[in-house]
C-alpha cells in the first residue's frame, strides 16, 4: 500500500508537470499573443496604437523569446516564488484576481455538487428498486428532461421567467449591499437568494445522469445471488441493498468524481457568462479569447491541481468501497 | 446502437446459429417492453427524417423571405367550407402583415380567409437526396411556392423552421452516433485492456485518462479548434468536431470500464474461464463486457445527448458548425436571447426535439439492457 | 439637421468663446446638499474655493435640474472601459458642442493657432483643481508630453507621431505651447475626440513618484511592489485616458464630474463613481454640477441580463450592448412597464456593412480579379440590397455605397448610391468585362477556366448581423453565378492575416460617415483599416516597410492630397482637399457597401431629465458624454 501511494504521488506530480506544459502549450495554439488581440481590440472600437509602442510592449513582455523559455521563466516563477505572472489584459498579479474567483467556482459548484448527490442518491435507488412503477417513470421523464434542456438555456429561460412573473434580477451572486460586506446571516440569505438558481442549473443535468446511472448499476447489483441470499437470511429490505448493492452499484461513480470540478466548470462556464456570475469560468474564457496567458494557465493550472487531487481521493474511495480492488502486483 | 458494437464482437467467437438464438430471444424479451418498443420507433424515425431530410423538408434550410422574419406558425388546418359544406382540403392559411416602423418588427395576422392549399407529393426544384439520388418531388409543398408555408413559423431571416428543424436532425444525430461510437470503441478497448491486465500499462493509460480529465474542456476545445485548419469547408469542420468531441468522451468510458474489469477480473466465471484455457481476448469480450454491458448501454444512451449538448455548446463559443450547416445546436444557439423568449418561442422547437430523442434513446436503452440481462426474467 | 464639421471647425472655435459663459455667475455658487457637512465640518472647502476664477457654464439641455439621485448602467465584463470613457472620462483640453460642429472651450478656456499651423497655444482656467484639491496647471500637461514621449512607456497619440513632432512650453501656469515640426491641422479635432483626453490625465503630483526622473528610487520601489519595470508600476497606478486600468486606482487625481468610489477591479461586480466636489463647470444659476451624486455599473458578462435590467427599468440611461435592432420592439413594448423611453441615435457610421476586396492579394490572379473596378461593380450590381434591408433590418436604412452621410457636408449623391441598383443583366456585363468567363453549371470562372470561388472573412461575435447578411449575399451571388465561402474566424486571426495578403475579402462597419476627414479609411488607403490596399496604406505611413508595394497612381494622387491636408490650417481648403478626396475614391470604387444604418436608439428612465432626444452616435464623438451628462438629473416626485 506504501509503495502504491509513492507511486501515486510521483505520477501526481508528472501528471501535473504534464497538465501545466501542455496548458501552457494549448493558450499558445491561436494565432498571435495578446498584443494582437489588444491591437485588434482598439481597432474595432476606432481606435489606433502605435505600432512602435506595440513593439516595445512585446519587448516588455517577453513574447519573442521561445517557448521553451518562456514556460520555464512561468513555471519557476509558481514554484520558487508562488508568482503566476501578470495578467496582460488587467495590468494585475494573477493572484490578486484568481482566489476571489476560484472561491466562488468551489462555492457554488460544491453545492451544486452535493445538491445532485442528495437528490439523485434516494431517487436512483427508489428507482431501481421499484423498477417501472409511475415513481420511477416520473424520475425518469423529469431527469431526463433536465439532461436534455442545454443547461445555459435553462438558465437564460429563469430568468427571464423570474423577470415576467417577479420582475426580479435573478443575476450575479449577491445583491449590491452584500456584494463586499463580511459573511453574516443575512449575506448568507442573501446569497442564498441569488445562488438558487445556478446551483438548480447546474445540478440538473448531473442529477439526471447520476440517476440513470445508479439505478442501471444498482438493478445490475440486485439480480446477483449474494442479494438474495441476504433477503433469504431475513435481513431487513433496507439494509439489504444499502450494505452492499449500493455501495458497488457507486464504484463506477465515484471513481470519475475527481472529475467534477474541471467538468463542472467547463459545463458552468456558459451558464455563468448567462446568469453572470463571478466564477472562474468567465474569466478563464475571457482569458482565452484575450490570450491572456498567464492568467488563463494559472486557472488551467489551478483546476488540474484539484482535479488530480479529486482522482486520488476518489481512488482511495473506490477501495474502500469496492475491496475487490486490489492495487499492484501482477 | 450499443447493439451494434456488441454484435460484431460476437460474431468472430460464436457459431452463427447459437447468436441467431440468442438476438432472437432478446428480441422476443425486447418486444415485451413496450415503452422501449415504442421509443425504438420514435429513434428510427428521427433517423429517417435524417435520411430523408431533403425529401420532407419543405425548403432548403436556407432560402429566406425578407417579408416573412419571424412569422407565427401557421399550423394546418385539413377541411375547407364552401357552399357545398365541409370538405377535405389540407391547406395553411395565409397572413396579413404590417410593418410595425416604430418598434421595428413585422406584425402578422393569420387570415383564415386565405386559404392555401397543400400537397403531399408536391413537385419541386429538382434536388439531390442525400446527396446522390435526382428528385424533383418533396413529401409536402403549396402549390406556388411564393405562398408562404411556415408550418412551424419562421426564424429572424423568414427560413422555415421546419426545415431548419429537419435539415439539423441529420447534422446532430449523426454527430451524436459517430462520436459515441468512437467514444465507446476507443473507451472500451482501452479500458477493457488496461483493466484486464493491470500493471504498467494500466497505470499509464489512467495517467493519461487522468491527465486528460484534468484539464478543463474549455480550453482543449479552443486550442484544437485554433489547431483546425482555416481552410476547411464546413463539412470537414463538422468531422473534425466529432473527433474532438470523441477524443474527449472516452476516457470517461474507459476509466469505468476499467474500474469494472478490475473488479471483474477476480470473479469465479473469468477463474472459470481461464482455467477453461480461453485466450484472453475471448474472455474480455465473451465473459466480461457482455457482464456489464447493461452498464455499456445505460452509458451510451446517456453519451449520446452529452455530444448534441457538447456540440451546441460550441456553437455557443462560437467554435461549433458554421452556416450553412445547420444542426440542433445551431438553431438553440441562434434561439438564446430574449427576444426569441419574449416574442417568437416557437424557435425553441429543436429544444423539444433534442427532449424526445434524449428520452426515447434512454427508453430504448432500458428496454435492451432488460433484453440483454443473461439473469433476465 | 446639416452637418458641418469635422476637419473644418478647429482652429476658429477658439474665438466662439462666450456664448456658453456669457452669464459669469453673480450669485454666490451652489453646492450639492451631500456635501454641506463635509464643508461644516472642515473636511471641504467652501464651494467658491473649490471652484475657479472662471468655471465653465453649462447651458441645460432643458431647465436647471436638482441635485441627487444614481444613475444606474452596465458594463458588460470588466474590460468594457468605452462605457466608462462615454460616460465619465471625457474631458479634455476642449471638447465638441451638442451639434458635433464646433469645437468649444473645456478645460483650455481660449486657444491661439499660429499662421503656419505649427504651434498651439492653450490658456487654462485659472485656478483648476483636481479632485484631491490639488492645482491643476500647464504643468501637469507638460509633465504628460514628457512621461509619453518616454520610447518605452505608453501608447502612441500625436505627442508619438514620428512624423511630425512635438515639443510642448510651459509660459506660466496657465498657459502652454505645442510646437509640432511640421504644419498641424487636425490636431484641435484629435485633441476635442475622447482620442484627446491623454494630455490632461496625469497629475504631476502624483505620478511623477513612479518616474524615475523625478524619484530616484522608482525602479527599485515597482520592484518591491511586484511589478518588473518602472514603466508597469506606473501603467498601473498612473493609467492614461481611457484605459481600464486608470478605473482601479482610487488615488489617481480626476479632473472628471464623477471620480472613483469603488474601483474596476478583476474581481469587482459593479464599478461606482461619486461626485467631486472640485468639479468645474456650474449651471447657469451658478449650482456646481453634477447634479447626478454618482454611477453605479454593473458588471456583467451577460449581455441578456443587462438587457432584462434595462427592461425592468433598472436601468436609467444605456445604448451601448443593449440597443440592438433585435432588441427594439422588446424595449418599445416594455417602455410602460419598465418606466423608460427610448430616444433616437444617428449613426456616424456610412454602412451596415463593407466588403472589401483585397486588391493586394498576394495570388498574382485574384490580386487582378479584385482590383478589377469592372469586377467589384457586377458584385454591386448582384447584391439584392433592399432584400437585406427588409429581411435583417425589418425594412430601416436604404441602399448606399461606403460614402459620406447625408447628414455629412460631403455627401454626394452619386458617390451614395452609384451600382447600388439590383441588375442581375448589368452585373454579368461587368463580370464579362472584367474577363471571367462562365462555366458549363453557370458558375463564373476565371478566364483560363480555372474555378473561382471567393472567401470572405467575417467575425460573428462583433456583429451578429453580419453572417446573417453575408447568408443572403452567399445566396444572391450564387444566383449571379458567382461562388462565395462565409469564413467565420476568430478576431486575432482577422488581424494576423492583413500583414500576409492572402485573404480574398473581409467585412466591417462603416466607421468614416460623417467624421470623413479623421477616418478616410474606405475612401483611400490611408491608414491600417483600409483592409482593401494593405500594402499600399504600409506604403504611405511607413509602418511595415517589409510589405510595402508601391500603390496605383490614383491611390497615390489621393495620399498626397492627404498629406497636404494634414498640414493645411484652414478649415474651407482642407473641406476642399477632401471633396478631391472623395471624387478619386467614387471613380475608382474600392469597396462595397449594403446599405445606410437606419437610427437606433438610447433608452433612458422617464424621471432623467435634461437628456436630448435625438443624439449622434460615434466613438470619437463619444456618445452620450458631449451631450454632458453632468447636467442630466432625476425630476424629483
Amino acid at each position: 500500500m506504501l509503495r502504491f501511494a509513492i507511486n501515486r504521488l510521483i505520477a501526481m506530480v508528472l501528471i501535473l508537470w504534464a497538465v501545466s506544459f501542455v496548458a501552457f502549450a494549448i493558450i499558445q495554439l491561436p494565432p498571435g499573443d495578446y498584443l494582437t488581440t489588444y491591437v485588434a481590440t482598439l481597432s474595432a472600437n476606432g481606435d489606433r496604437v502605435d505600432p512602435a509602442a506595440i513593439d516595445a510592449l512585446r519587448r516588455q513582455y517577453g513574447f519573442g523569446e521561445p517557448y521553451i523559455v518562456q514556460y520555464w521563466k512561468w513555471i519557476t516563477g509558481i514554484l520558487l516564488r508562488g508568482d503566476f505572472g501578470q495578467s496582460f489584459e488587467w495590468k494585475a498579479q494573477v493572484t490578486d484576481l484568481i482566489w476571489g474567483r476560484l472561491g466562488n467556482s468551489i462555492l457554488v459548484e460544491g453545492l451544486a455538487v452535493i445538491l445532485t448527490w442528495l437528490v439523485a442518491l434516494p431517487i436512483g435507488i427508489y428507482s431501481a428498486v421499484r423498477k417501472y412503477s409511475l415513481g420511477d417513470y416520473l424520475a425518469t421523464v423529469g431527469g431526463f428532461i433536465g439532461l436534455a434542456i442545454p443547461n445555459f438555456f435553462f438558465a437564460l429561460i429563469l430568468m427571464y421567467l423570474s423577470f415576467v412573473w417577479f420582475g426580479a434580477n435573478i443575476g450575479g451572486l449577491f445583491s449590491p449591499e452584500f456584494e463586499n460586506a463580511r459573511w453574516s446571516l443575512p449575506r448568507i440569505w442573501d446569497f442564498v437568494s441569488h445562488a438558487w438558481a445556478p446551483i438548480l442549473v447546474l445540478s440538473l443535468s448531473g442529477t439526471a445522469e447520476l440517476i440513470r446511472i445508479l439505478r442501471a448499476n444498482l438493478l445490475d447489483e440486485l439480480k446477483k445471488p449474494y442479494v438474495t441470499t441476504a433477503r433469504a437470511k431475513g435481513l431487513s429490505e433496507f439494509r439489504t441493498i444499502i450494505k452492499y448493492p449500493v455501495r458497488v452499484a457507486l464504484n463506477p461513480l465515484v471513481s470519475t468524481l475527481g472529475w467534477l470540478l474541471p467538468a463542472l466548470v467547463s459545463s458552468s462556464v456558459i451558464v455563468s457568462v448567462v446568469l453572470n456570475l463571478p466564477t472562474a469560468g468567465p474569466m478563464l474564457l475571457r482569458s482565452l479569447t484575450s490570450q491572456d496567458m498567464y492568467l488563463a494557465g494559472a486557472i488551467i493550472l489551478l483546476l488540474g491541481v484539484l482535479t488530480v487531487i479529486g482522482t486520488l481521493v476518489s481512488d482511495l474511495l473506490l477501495a474502500w468501497l469496492d475491496p475487490r480492488i486490489r492495487y499492484g502486483g501482477k | 446502437m450499443a447493439l451494434d458494437t456488441i454484435a460484431p464482437l460476437a460474431e468472430e467467437t460464436r457459431p452463427t446459429r447459437v447468436r441467431e438464438s440468442q438476438l432472437h430471444l432478446m428480441w422476443r424479451r425486447f418486444r415485451r417492453h413496450q415503452l422501449a418498443f415504442v421509443s425504438l420507433w420514435i429513434v428510427v424515425a428521427f433517423y429517417l427524417v435524417a435520411v430523408f431530410a431533403e425529401f420532407l423538408a419543405p425548403t432548403d434550410p436556407g432560402a429566406y423571405s425578407a417579408r416573412y422574419t419571424y412569422a407565427p406558425p401557421q399550423g394546418i388546418h385539413f377541411f375547407v367550407s364552401d357552399e357545398n359544406g365541409w370538405h377535405f382540403q389540407p391547406h395553411v392559411n395565409g397572413y396579413t402583415t404590417e410593418i410595425d416602423r416604430k418598434a421595428m418588427r413585422r406584425t402578422f395576422v393569420v387570415d383564415s380567409e386565405v386559404v392555401i392549399p397543400v400537397r403531399f407529393f408536391a413537385p419541386s426544384e429538382p434536388y439531390l437526396l442525400a446527396g446522390f439520388i435526382p428528385m424533383s418531388i418533396k413529401f409536402i409543398g403549396v402549390e406556388n411556392p411564393r405562398d408562404p408555408f411556415y408550418i412551424l413559423g419562421a426564424d429572424r431571416l423568414g427560413r422555415d423552421m421546419l426545415s431548419r428543424l429537419i435539415h439539423g436532425t441529420r447534422i446532430s444525430l449523426s454527430v451524436g452516433l459517430a462520436g459515441v461510437t468512437l467514444s465507446l470503441f476507443f473507451g472500451i478497448i482501452i479500458g477493457g485492456f488496461a483493466g484486464f491486465y493491470g500493471g504498467w500499462f494500466d497505470g499509464a493509460v489512467m495517467r493519461v485518462v487522468e491527465f486528460i480529465r484534468s484539464m478543463p474542456t474549455i480550453p482543449l476545445w479552443m486550442g484544437l479548434a485554433a489547431a483546425m485548419p482555416k481552410d476547411w469547408s464546413a463539412l470537414q469542420t463538422y468531422f473534425a468536431i466529432t473527433i474532438i468531441l470523441s477524443l474527449i468522451g472516452w476516457t470517461e468510458l474507459a476509466r469505468v470500464v476499467r474500474g469494472r474489469f478490475l473488479s471483474l477480473r477476480t470473479e469465479d466465471f473469468v477463474t472459470a474461464a481461464q482455467l477453461d484455457g480461453a485466450s484472453d481476448w475471448r474472455i474480455i469480450t465473451r465473459h466480461m463486457v457482455p457482464s456489464f454491458s447493461s452498464h455499456i448501454i445505460a452509458a451510451a444512451t446517456l453519451a449520446i445527448p452529452g455530444m448534441i449538448l457538447a456540440e451546441t455548446a460550441l456553437s455557443f463559443l462560437g467554435l461549433g458548425l458554421q452556416a450553412p450547416i445547420v444542426s440542433w445546436g445551431t438553431l438553440l444557439q441562434e434561439a438564446q436571447n430574449i427576444r426569441t423568449l419574449a416574442t417568437a418561442p416557437w424557435l425553441l422547437a429543436p429544444g423539444i426535439c433534442v427532449v424526445v430523442v434524449i428520452l426515447s434513446l434512454n427508453f430504448f436503452g432500458d428496454g435492451l439492457r432488460d433484453a440483454a440481462d443473461p439473469h433476465g426474467r | 439637421m446639416k452637418f458641418s464639421v469635422l476637419g473644418t471647425a478647429g482652429a476658429l472655435a477658439g474665438i466662439a468663446i462666450g456664448a456658453l459663459m456669457l452669464a459669469n455667475p453673480v450669485l454666490a455658487a451652489q453646492q450639492a446638499p451631500s456635501l454641506d457637512e463635509m464643508v461644516s465640518s472642515g473636511a471641504l472647502p467652501p464651494v467658491d474655493e473649490r471652484l475657479p476664477e472662471n468655471p465653465l457654464v453649462v447651458d441645460p439641455v432643458e431647465s436647471v435640474g436638482t441635485y441627487g439621485g444614481i444613475w444606474h448602467s452596465a458594463l458588460r465584463g470588466g474590460l468594457d472601459n468605452a462605457w466608462i470613457a462615454r460616460t465619465v472620462a471625457y474631458d479634455g483640453l476642449v471638447r465638441y458642442d451638442r451639434e458635433w460642429k464646433e469645437i468649444i472651450p473645456n478645460l483650455a478656456e481660449s486657444w491661439e493657432v499660429s499662421e503656419d499651423s505649427r504651434s498651439y497655444t492653450f490658456h487654462l482656467r485659472k485656478g483648476l483643481k483636481w479632485n484631491n484639491g490639488k492645482p491643476f496647471t500647464a504643468d501637469d500637461i507638460a509633465f504628460a508630453v514628457e512621461l509619453f514621449k518616454e520610447p518605452s512607456y505608453g501608447a502612441g497619440t500625436f505627442i508619438k507621431n514620428p512624423q511630425n513632432p512635438v515639443t510642448i512650453e510651459v509660459v506660466d501656469e496657465t498657459t502652454f505651447t505645442l510646437n509640432f515640426e511640421n504644419p498641424n491641422g487636425t490636431i484641435m479635432d484629435e485633441l476635442a475626440s475622447v482620442n484627446g483626453l491623454t494630455l490632461v490625465s496625469l497629475s504631476k503630483d502624483y505620478c511623477s513618484q513612479f518616474y524615475p526622473k523625478y524619484n530616484e528610487n522608482a525602479a527599485e520601489e515597482a520592484k518591491a511592489a511586484g511589478f518588473e519595470t518602472w514603466e508597469l508600476w506606473m501603467t498601473d497606478r498612473c493609467g492614461w485616458a481611457t484605459e481600464t486600468i486608470r478605473w482601479a486606482n482610487p488615488d489617481l487625481p480626476f479632473m472628471n464630474a464623477w471620480m472613483i468610489d469603488q474601483p474596476l477591479t478583476g474581481d469587482a461586480t459593479r464599478v461606482t463613481f461619486k461626485r467631486n466636489p472640485y468639479y468645474w463647470k456650474v449651471d447657469t444659476e451658478g449650482n456646481q454640477l453634477p447634479y447626478i451624486d454618482g454611477l453605479e455599473m454593473r458588471v456583467s458578462d451577460s449581455v441578456e441580463e443587462i438587457t432584462l435590467l434595462a427592461l425592468n427599468g433598472q436601468i436609467d440611461f444605456q445604448d451601448r450592448h443593449i440597443s440592438t435592432v433585435a432588441n427594439q420592439p422588446l424595449f418599445y413594448d416594455g417602455q410602460e412597464e419598465g418606466d423608460y423611453r427610448m430616444g433616437q441615435e444617428i449613426q456616424s457610421s456610412s454602412n451596415t456593412m463593407v466588403i472589401q476586396f483585397n486588391m493586394n492579394h498576394v495570388d498574382e490572379k485574384r490580386r487582378e480579379l479584385f482590383a478589377n473596378k469592372d469586377f467589384r461593380i457586377g458584385i454591386s450590381y448582384a447584391i439584392d440590397r433592399q432584400e437585406i434591408i427588409d429581411a435583417v433590418f425589418t425594412g430601416q436604412g436604404e441602399p448606399y455605397q461606403v460614402a459620406p452621410r447625408p447628414e455629412s457636408p460631403f455627401y454626394n449623391e452619386t458617390y451614395a448610391k452609384q451600382y447600388t441598383e439590383y441588375d442581375p443583366d448589368k452585373a454579368a456585363e461587368a463580370f464579362e468585362k472584367a474577363g471571367l468567363t462562365k462555366g458549363g453549371d453557370g458558375m463564373y470562372t476565371f478566364a483560363d477556366g480555372s474555378p473561382l470561388t471567393i472567401t470572405i472573412d467575417t467575425i460573428a461575435s462583433l456583429r451578429p448581423e453580419w453572417p446573417d447578411m453575408l447568408e443572403l449575399i452567399q445566396l444572391q451571388l450564387e444566383a449571379a453565378g458567382i461562388k462565395m465561402e462565409i469564413n467565420n474566424i476568430d478576431r486575432t486571426l482577422y488581424y494576423d492575416k492583413r500583414p500576409l495578403g492572402d485573404y480574398d475579402a473581409q467585412v466591417w462597419g462603416g466607421d468614416g460617415g460623417l467624421d470623413v476627414v479623421q477616418e478616410p479609411r474606405y475612401y483611400m488607403a490611408a491608414n491600417a483599416e483600409s483592409v482593401w490596399a494593405f500594402r499600399w496604406q504600409a506604403w504611405y505611413n511607413g509602418s511595415t516597410p517589409e510589405i510595402a508595394e508601391e500603390p496605383a497612381d490614383w491611390a497615390k494622387q489621393q495620399m498626397d492630397l492627404y498629406t497636404q491636408l494634414r498640414g493645411e490650417g484652414d478649415p474651407d481648403k482642407r473641406a476642399e482637399l477632401m471633396t478631391q478626396i472623395l471624387t478619386i475614391g467614387q471613380e475608382n470604387f474600392p469597396v462595397i457597401g449594403v446599405s445606410l444604418p437606419g437610427d437606433t436608439y438610447y433608452i433612458a428612465r422617464n424621471n432623467l431629465k435634461n437628456v436630448p432626444d435625438t443624439m449622434f452616435q460615434a466613438y470619437l464623438f463619444p456618445t452620450p458624454a458631449p451631450y454632458d451628462p453632468f447636467q442630466w438629473y432625476f425630476a424629483q416626485e
